[in-house]
C-alpha cells in the first residue's frame, strides 16, 4: 500500500484515459444503435399478445329534427360593409338590399367657398369590399335617393347600444338623385365606385356659398340632409354588391375650380356620418318558396313542412336549428362511453349551382326559445369557434358534405343521464359574416338526411 | 437529436420487451454488479469487493474495514424479430442501488434497492370501428413492475460456514393501458401488488491443496401476493373506475446452488438456480408456466503485470447464462441465452471500482408467430468503498 507521490499521479492519469477513450468508444456504440431505432410510435411486434379489453363501435341511426327559424332581427349597423343590390334566389325567393347612410357636417369653415370659385360638378364616391353574391354578370342599376327621416338607432330589448336591424328602413324620396349602370365585377377590392350627383351637389355648394340658414349649423345641416340610401332602381338586378361602410370611404366630393389663368382643380369632402347609423335593411321574400309560411310570428318551421330543407343565411337571419330527439336510447346500454359524435349534413344538390357555398359555419347551443348568444357558440379547446369539417365534390356533388364535432355537447348532454330534448343546435353563417353577407346554405333534410353519428366505446 | 430523445423517454421503463405483457413481466433476478460480467453467477461466492445479492449468506465476506455503496446503470439495445419484421428499441435506466458492511467480525449487512421484476412494452396496433370500415391506431402500454427494498445479516457460524437471510418488501404495480389518441380514450387497468418475502442461504468454503472451494445454496418459499386491481376508464367526459378483477399473483418457491473455487485473484463457479413456477398460473389464454431453470458460469482473473496485486490491479470476468423462464407462449418456451464480458476497474483512492460489462444474448424464438429479441446490454455499476469505521486511523 505505499504509493510515492509521483507514482499516484501517474496512476490517476493513466486511469484517467483510459476511462475516458472507454467511454468514448461506449459512447459511438451507443449512436449507432441509436440510430438504427424504430420509432416508439410505430413499433408493433408484440401485436397478438395484446388482448382488447374495448370496442369502438359507431351508430347513426338517431332521429335528427331539422327545422327552419328566423331570428327576430340581426343588427346591421356599423357592419363596415354597406350592401345593395337585390336577387331573384332559384329557391327562396327575392332577396332586396338597402344600404342606408348619413353625412357628417363639415362646418362653414369646412366648405368655405369663396367669390373667385367656380363649380364644376359632384359625386358620391364609395369604394367596394370585393364582397358580391349572385350573378355578376349582368347590368346593376343603382339608385341614390335622400332619405326624408333622419336615420335614429335605436335601443332594443335584447341590447343596451342603439343599434339598427335588417328589418329597419326609413323613407325616402321616390325620385332618385341619380341612377348608375354598370356591371359589377367581383371580387376586386378597393374599386373606386362613384355616383355624379351634379345638379344635388351644387344646391348644397350654393347653400354653403351663401352660408345658408340651412347649413349654417349641425342641427339645421342634419335636418336638411337626413341621409341616403342606395337601393336597387328595379327588379332586374341579380346581386348584391359590398361597399366599404366607413368614414373614409364613403363621401360626397364637391369639385370645384379656382378662376384665375390657370384654374387649379380642388375640391370639398362630405366625409360619411356616425358609422353606427350606416346599415343595412335586406327585404326577403318567401312567397313562392317553401318558406312561405315563415314569419316573425310564426318563427321555426320544421323541414317536413318546408319541402325537406333547411336555410341557414347572412344578413336575413335564417338559421338552421337540429334536435336529437332519439339520443337518450344510448343512455339504455350498459358500461359505455361516447368517445365522439358529429353531426353530419348535405347540402342539397341542386341549391349550389349559382350560389357558393360558405365554407365556415358557427354552431350556437340553443333552448326552447330558440335563444342564442355568444356564449352560447360552440368553441373548440383553443376558444375559437368551433368550425365544420367541409369536403366538396366538385365532379359528382356526391359527397359534398359538413361534418361537425359535436362530442362535448352530446356528451355534456348526457352526462347527467338524461337528455333534454329542447337543447339543441342552432346553425348559422360564420359570426364574421352574419351580419353584412348573404352567403347561404339549403340543408338537405332527407336525401340524405342529416345524421347525427355516435362513436361509442363499451368494455 | 428530438428523435432520440422521443424514443429514450418513451422507452425509459427497466425492460422494454413484449414479452412482459406476460405475468409478472420480464424477472430481473439478483445478479448486479459483479456477476453481471459473469453471466449472472454467483450462489457460491462471497461479497468480497463489492456486494453479492445472489446469497444472504454473502455478506459475512465484507471486508471488515469497508463499507460498500454501489448502484448500477445500464443502456439496452434490442432488436426484435418476427418472421416478417424487424425493429429495434433503445432503453436506458437506472437500476439498483445497495449498501453492505460488516458490522462484527461475525456479522455483515446489507440493505438497499433492487428490481424484483418489470413491464414495459409500447405495442401500436390497427383497431377497427365496428360497422365500419374505418381503422384507427390502438396503442398497447405497460410499465412498472416488482420492486425490493431489502435488508438482510450473514452470519459467520464457523470460519468455513455462513448462514444468511434477506428479508424483502416487495412492491409496485404493473400498468396496462390500452389507448387510442386519435377518439381519445384509454382503459388504463393498474395492478398494485406487495408482500414480505424472506430468502436464506448458506455458504461453506475449504480448502483442497491451494485451492479454496465454497459451496452456496439459497432458498426462497413461494408467497402469494397481495393484488389490488383497478380499472380506470378515461374519455374526454372525465374519468370513471372500473370495478377491479380479481386476479391472484404469487411468486415462486425458489431452490439456488452453485459451486466456486479460486486461488489468490482467480475465481470461477457455476450455478443452478430453479423456481417452481409451474405450480403458479396467470390468467392470460395464452400463456402457460412452467419451471424456470437458470444455468450459469463465470471466470475472473487479474491483470498481469506490474498492477497485480496492488489496488491498480484490474479484474477481467466473462461468463454465460441459460435461462429456462417460467413464460411458454402459444406453447413456444420462451429461453434466454447470454455472454457476458467486463472488466472492475479502480479508481484512484481507496478501493473504488467502476464494473463495466457487456451481455449479449437473445430471449424468444420466431417460432408460431411470435418474436426474438437480441440485446446488447451495457451495464456500469459504480461500487464506492470507504473507510468508515476506522477513518480516524489515518487522519
Amino acid at each position: 500500500m505505499k504509493i510515492t507521490g509521483e507514482g499516484k499521479m501517474k496512476g490517476q492519469i493513466f486511469s484517467f484515459t483510459r476511462i475516458s477513450s472507454f467511454l468514448s468508444i461506449i459512447f459511438i456504440i451507443g449512436a449507432l444503435f441509436l440510430g438504427s431505432c424504430t420509432d416508439i410510435n410505430e413499433f408493433t411486434i408484440g401485436q397478438d399478445f395484446v388482448e382488447p379489453q374495448t370496442r369502438l363501435q359507431v351508430v347513426d341511426t338517431f332521429k335528427v329534427d331539422l327545422s327552419t327559424i328566423l331570428i327576430d332581427s340581426i343588427a346591421t349597423s356599423g357592419t363596415g360593409t354597406a350592401l345593395v343590390g337585390s336577387y331573384a334566389d332559384t329557391i327562396l325567393g327575392s332577396v332586396k338590399c338597402n344600404a342606408y347612410f348619413d353625412l357628417a357636417y363639415p362646418g362653414l369653415s369646412g366648405v368655405n367657398v369663396e367669390d373667385d370659385f367656380i363649380f364644376d360638378s359632384a359625386a358620391f364616391v364609395f369604394r367596394s369590399t370585393g364582397y358580391s353574391y349572385g350573378d355578376t354578370t349582368t347590368l346593376m342599376r343603382i339608385g341614390i335617393h335622400q332619405l326624408t327621416e333622419k336615420i335614429v338607432p335605436f335601443t332594443s330589448a335584447g341590447s343596451s347600444t342603439p343599434l339598427l336591424y335588417n328589418a329597419t328602413s326609413f323613407d325616402f324620396s321616390p325620385d332618385p338623385l341619380a341612377v348608375k349602370e354598370f356591371y359589377p365585377r367581383p371580387n376586386s377590392i378597393d374599386t373606386v365606385f362613384s355616383i355624379n350627383v351634379n345638379e344635388f351637389g351644387e344646391n348644397l355648394y350654393e347653400l354653403f356659398r351663401n352660408k345658408d340658414e340651412l347649413v349654417s349649423d349641425q342641427a339645421s345641416f342634419d335636418d336638411y340632409l337626413k341621409g341616403f340610401v342606395l337601393t336597387t332602381s328595379n327588379n332586374e338586378n341579380n346581386s348584391v354588391i359590398g361597399l366599404t361602410g366607413d368614414k373614409e370611404n364613403i363621401s360626397l366630393v364637391l369639385y370645384y375650380h379656382v378662376d384665375q389663368e390657370f384654374p387649379e382643380e380642388k375640391s370639398f369632402t362630405f366625409t360619411m356620418g356616425e358609422s353606427n347609423h350606416q346599415f343595412n335593411s335586406i327585404r326577403t321574400d318567401f312567397t313562392n318558396s317553401p318558406l312561405k309560411d315563415l314569419n316573425r310570428e310564426n318563427n321555426q318551421l320544421l323541414s317536413s313542412v318546408t319541402g325537406d330543407i333547411s336555410v341557414l343565411q347572412g344578413s336575413t337571419g335564417l338559421m338552421a336549428r337540429v334536435g336529437f330527439p332519439t339520443v337518450q336510447d344510448i343512455l339504455m346500454n350498459q358500461r359505455w362511453k361516447v368517445l365522439r359524435a358529429e353531426l353530419v349534413f348535405e347540402p342539397q344538390r341542386t341549391s349550389y349551382d349559382y350560389f357558393t357555398l360558405p365554407e365556415k359555419l358557427n354552431f350556437y347551443e340553443t333552448d326552447k326559445e330558440n335563444r342564442f348568444n355568444s356564449n352560447s357558440l360552440m368553441i373548440d379547446s383553443d376558444r375559437n369557434p368551433r368550425l365544420p369539417e367541409f369536403t366538396y365534390d366538385e365532379f359528382f356533388n356526391e359527397d359534398t358534405r359538413y361534418t361537425f364535432d359535436i362530442t362535448s355537447f352530446i356528451i355534456g348532454e348526457l352526462s347527467d343521464y338524461y337528455f333534454d330534448y329542447y337543447h339543441g343546435i342552432l346553425i348559422g353563417i360564420e359570426q364574421s359574416d352574419l351580419l353584412a353577407s348573404l352567403e347561404r346554405l339549403i340543408i338537405d333534410g332527407r336525401h340524405p338526411p342529416v345524421k347525427l353519428r355516435i362513436y361509442y366505446l363499451t368494455y | 437529436m428530438g428523435v432520440i430523445l422521443m424514443n429514450y423517454n418513451a422507452s425509459a421503463q427497466i425492460t422494454s420487451s413484449p414479452y412482459s405483457v406476460f405475468g409478472l413481466g420480464y424477472l430481473e433476478g439478483n445478479s448486479i454488479g459483479q456477476s453481471k460480467a459473469m453471466g449472472g453467477t454467483g450462489i457460491a461466492f462471497l461479497s468480497d469487493r463489492s456486494i453479492n445479492l445472489l446469497n444472504p449468506a454473502s455478506y459475512s465476506g465484507i471486508d471488515s474495514l469497508v463499507s460498500i455503496f454501489e448502484m448500477g446503470i445500464f443502456g439496452k439495445y434490442t432488436n426484435f424479430k418476427t418472421k416478417t419484421e424487424d425493429q429495434s428499441l433503445v432503453n436506458a435506466n437506472f437500476k439498483y442501488v445497495v449498501m453492505g458492511f460488516r458490522i462484527t467480525p461475525w456479522l455483515g449487512t446489507s440493505f438497499g434497492f433492487a428490481p424484483f421484476s418489470s413491464v414495459g412494452y409500447n405495442i401500436n396496433t390497427i383497431g377497427t370501428i365496428e360497422g365500419t370500415g374505418q381503422t384507427f391506431n390502438k396503442t398497447f402500454t405497460g410499465d412498472g413492475g416488482i420492486n425490493q427494498v431489502y435488508f438482510g445479516n450473514s452470519f459467520k457460524i464457523t470460519k468455513n460456514l455462513a448462514l444468511g437471510y434477506n428479508l424483502a418488501f416487495l412492491f409496485g404495480s404493473i400498468t396496462n393501458t390500452e389507448s387510442a389518441d386519435s377518439y381519445y380514450y384509454s382503459l388504463q387497468d393498474v395492478t398494485h401488488l406487495s408482500n414480505l418475502n424472506l430468502n436464506y442461504g448458506l455458504n461453506y468454503g475449504f480448502d483442497i491443496k491451494n485451492w479454496n472451494y465454497k459451496i452456496g445454496l439459497t432458498y426462497s418459499a413461494s408467497k402469494k401476493l397481495t393484488a389490488d386491481n383497478e380499472t380506470t376508464i378515461v374519455t374526454s367526459a372525465g374519468s370513471e373506475t372500473i370495478k377491479g378483477r380479481n386476479n391472484k399473483y404469487s411468486i415462486p418457491q425458489t431452490f439456488g446452488a452453485g459451486l466456486a473455487f479460486g486461488k489468490q485473484y482467480f475465481r470461477a463457479g457455476v450455478d443452478f438456480e430453479m423456481s417452481q413456477w409451474q405450480d403458479i398460473t396467470f390468467s392470460n389464454p395464452l400463456l402457460r408456466t412452467r419451471n424456470s431453470n437458470r444455468y450459469s458460469f463465470g471466470v475472473e482473473f487479474p491483470s498481469q503485470g506490474l498492477y497485480r496485486g496492488t489496488n491498480r490491479m484490474i479484474l477481467y470476468r466473462f461468463g454465460a447464462e441459460y435461462r429456462e423462464s417460467y413464460m411458454i407462449i402459444q406453447n413456444v418456451p420462451i429461453n434466454y441465452t447470454a455472454v457476458s464480458f467486463g472488466a472492475g476497474i479502480p479508481l484512484r483512492g481507496f478501493l473504488s471500482v467502476i464494473n463495466v460489462s457487456l451481455e449479449l444474448g437473445q430471449n424468444g424464438t420466431v417460432a408460431k408467430g411470435l418474436f426474438r429479441e437480441r440485446f446488447v446490454t451495457l451495464h456500469l455499476d459504480m461500487s464506492l468503498r470507504d473507510f468508515w469505521f476506522n477513518k480516524r486511523r489515518y487522519m
